[in-house]
């Protein structure tokens, strides 16, 4: 077919073409990678982690790597398991593939991200600067919340990520009491969690 | 605007298809019930217009099983990608033109 588009009614056309593409676009873009509930899960997963941690800290003779064996690494696994379970709910829900080119661009981001930050943990035992292990943490949950803050349907956590920026410098500043300061890094996580948790809960239900 | 002239057919033109190419130029492959939901069509309709694209070569449809039952994914084809580049392209420039004629005035 031929088209000359000189008249108002092509142009009107093309206009129209144009506001599709655009709102095709957008909602597909806005489609969210998991169940906004994860969110909620990784927050109380990092608050109990951590108000455990606190009572290690005190009561318990544990050396970090013992904590970090014993504790964290079966919280994460569980956290993780949680976060897989909130994808495929989601991929299943809304009929999506399961290696979404957004899916493969985040996971290769965090895990990126995850392994500079396990580095820089190791360096600081090393280093024998362990106290910095929190603030640490902190900077990269930040990092990680910039980076996901990327995908149209997280942009608030590029705000949210901020949270964790500022307590890592007051942290850093006032140098508190390890257990003290490993109990403030994981309220600090769960709760950027818990509200980004919210957030995406409610950006989902007015989209 | 008077010198532009566009060769896209028909099948592109109509707006759920070109609401269809769209999402499969920004997503590798979508699935038959994804797409039902986007656009909110039946199956019958979305078929349709489905059908249409994969017989003018603009997309590709491939069975897949999924847990017990067969699903339908589509993909844009290079030919359908080069055709949707060049739609943009051509609205792009009609936009210039545009702009261009009302600095004019």
């Amino acid at each position: 077919m031929q088209k000359q588009p000189g008249t108002d009614t092509d142009l009107s056309r093309y206009q129209d073409d144009v506001r599709t593409i655009k709102e095709v676009l957008l909602s597909v873009e806005r489609q969210p990678l998991f169940e906004h509930w994860v969110f909620y899960t990784w927050g109380v997963i990092l608050v109990v982690g951590a108000v455990i941690h606190f009572m290690i800290a005190r009561y318990l003779d544990w050396i970090a790597t013992d904590e970090f064996v014993r504790l964290w690494v079966p919280l994460i696994v569980f956290g993780m398991g949680l976060e897989m379970t909130a994808y495929v709910l989601n991929i299943r829900r809304n009929d999506l593939p399961f290696w979404s080119r957004d899916f493969v661009r985040i996971v290769v981001g965090l895990v990126g991200s995850s392994v500079v930050l396990i580095f820089l943990v190791l360096m600081l035992f090393a280093a024998g600067v362990a106290q910095l292990v929190p603030t640490v943490l902190l900077l990269g949950l930040a990092v990680c919340f910039f980076l996901f803050g990327q995908h149209p349907s997280y942009a608030h956590l590029t705000y949210i990520a901020f949270i964790g920026l500022v307590a890592a410098v007051v942290l850093y500043f006032i140098r508190p009491d390890p257990a003290v300061a490993g109990l403030l890094c994981g309220a600090v996580a769960g709760l950027s969690m818990i509200i980004a948790g919210a957030i995406s809960g409610r950006a989902l239900h007015t989209v | 605007v008077d010198a532009l002239y566009t060769q896209f057919d028909a099948v592109f033109f109509e707006r759920t298809r070109l609401s269809m190419m769209t999402v499969l130029y920004r997503e590798d492959q979508v699935s038959f019930n994804r797409m039902k939901k986007l656009f909110d069509l039946s199956d019958g309709s979305a078929y349709s217009h489905l059908k249409k694209l994969v017989e003018s070569d603009y997309v590709a449809a491939q069975r897949r099983l999924s847990g017990d039952r067969a699903e339908t994914w589509y993909s844009m084809t290079a030919s359908g990608r080069r055709l949707f580049r060049s739609y943009l392209d051509f609205l792009e420039s009609i936009a210039q033109k545009g702009n261009g004629a009302n600095n004019e005035v």
